[in-house]
Parts: structure tokens; sequence; C-alpha cells
């Protein structure tokens, strides 16, 4: 199954968070949520330079991706993805990617409730990434193939 | 100089498993994942928190590549979608065969106890300065 199957991009349209595992040049496995976007082929997803999965796909690009969906019919539905990682630092692509969440994650009524919801801390967040300080980029992910696995809840 | 950034006060999201119990309690979600001989694999698991122990429960066969008793893994519990929502924990340890499963776990599913090396919990939504940040 390809990213273009009807299934796999209609899962992909309503899920929120890429889980990207990753293999250390040591072996260590090692697993992050991230936000994410699709652009044609690809997926993309903002991080920053030096964090331990751009660490890992430097010297290991192999990756695989695991997808929920909080939507009734696909609840029971993990999407994994397995591809090739690369990062990327280009200006251009990453205020592309940083364009392209806007709608997903920051202004979408849902997310702008969320924002409203803890107006207060807006300077306790700006302080947060500005001590952080190191420079934005961009994993862009080239799916290879494409599966559906079920999911399991104790509480389901 | 170490003493010196102890001291100095950062913005931090950082926090305690207890800080997320409710969120070990009732996971939404959780995935582990390992060393396949060389390549990362990933799998959903179910988890459960039973006698102050992480649970991590998998069918028997129709997900591909598991991994074993014996076998490093890093699992992940998380939750939210949006900025002040995300929280959750990842666990750095070795996987114990379970004889039994926990009280509440499925008897269709594999269990392994997660021997715990390093746990980490994050919670944007708790953001907060803190010394050593």
């Amino acid at each position: 199954m390809n990213l273009d199957a009807s299934p796999v991009r209609e899962f992909l349209a309503s899920s929120m968070i890429a889980r990207i595992a990753t293999l250390s040049p040591k072996g260590q496995p090692n697993i992050t949520p991230l936000w994410f976007v699709r652009d044609q082929e690809r997926l993309y997803m903002t991080t920053r330079d030096g964090s331990p999965v751009v660490r890992n796909i430097a010297e290991q690009p192999e990756v695989v991706l695991l997808f929920d969906n909080e939507r009734d019919a696909m609840r029971h539905q993990v999407l994994r993805l397995r591809g090739r990682a690369v990062f990327r630092m280009s200006r251009g692509i990453l205020w592309r990617t940083v364009l392209r969440q806007l709608p997903k994650y920051r202004v979408s009524p849902a997310a702008l409730r969320n924002l409203l919801s803890h107006a207060g801390k807006a300077i306790t967040m700006a302080r947060y990434y500005g001590e952080r300080g190191a420079q934005g980029g961009v994993i862009e992910v080239t799916p290879e193939s494409a599966e559906f696995l079920p999911r399991y809840r104790t509480d389901s | 100089m170490e003493a010196e950034h102890a001291d100095k006060k950062r913005m931090t999201r950082a926090g305690q498993p207890e800080d997320v119990r409710d969120l070990l309690d009732n996971a939404p979600r959780a995935n582990i994942a390992f060393n396949n001989s060389g390549a990362i694999e990933a799998v959903p698991v179910d988890f459960c928190l039973h006698e102050e122990q992480y649970w991590v429960g998998m069918p028997r066969d129709g997900v591909g590549a598991r991994p074993e008793a014996g076998d490093r893994v890093r699992l992940l519990i998380d939750d939210g979608c949006y900025h002040f929502d995300l929280r959750g924990m990842w666990v750095r340890g070795k996987l114990s065969q379970a004889e039994i499963p926990p009280w509440d776990g499925s008897p269709n599913l594999t269990w392994f106890r997660v021997e715990p090396a390093k746990a980490v919990v994050w919670d944007y939504g708790a953001m907060r300065e803190a010394r050593g940040g």
C-alpha cells in the first residue's frame, strides 16, 4: 500500500501526531511524537537541530512512523509507514512547513481554544523556546510502504 | 560550573511520572520502538500501570516483527495534539516476559514488563520556571 492509496490518504488527513521511530548509531531505539504535515508524496515535521531524532537519521535514515486517528471509525487502527528521512535546514522549506502547520495546529477553532485557554502562559512559552535557542529545521520523510495495524486499548 | 548551571532558573516542561499519573492510569495510546536485528521497528501496544510497574501487551501475530524478552525498547505514552495539551512519558528499558497478564490486561495479548532504566515526562500545559530547567 502506498501513500496515495485512498485509505492511507484519508487516515493521514485526519491524524494529528506522527510518532517517529529511529535507531541511534549505537543501536538504541527512539520514538518521538511530532506535529506533521503532508505535501505531495512526503511528510514534514519541524524540530530543532541536534535533537536525538536529527542525530539518529543523520546516521540511519530508515524510520518507522505510527499514526493514530481519533475518528470513531478509525480509532481502532494504527497506520504504520516505513520510509527514509532527511533533516533539512533551508529557510524556504522551514517556512513552508510552518505555514502549512498553521491551519492544522495554530489557527483551527480547537487550536485557538487551546491557546486562549492558556493565554496566561504566552510569556512562559516564549521564554521556553527563547532559552532553547537551537536552530529549527524540518525532517522530510519519503514513505516507502504503508500498512494498517490494530490498536488495542485496555479501556475499549 | 555544574553547580552554577543547577542554580540557574530556566523554563521547563519536564515533570515526574506522578505528574501524569492520570494519563498512565488510562493511556489512550502507547507504542514501543525496538531494534529488530539492526533495523528500527515500532508497534502499537496496550499499556497497563499495575503495582507501579509498566506492562505492555501485544497480539501474538498480525503486527509483523515483535520484540522479545530481554530486548531493549523505548516505550512512548503520549496525549494531546495542540500545544498546551501535549504531554507524555517515554521509558527506556528492557522487556521481561510476564507469566500471567496484569489483572486488567487482555488474556488475548502477550504481556511483558518494562524494566525501566530511564523515564522522561513532559507536559507543555504545566510549563514553569525551575532550577536547572
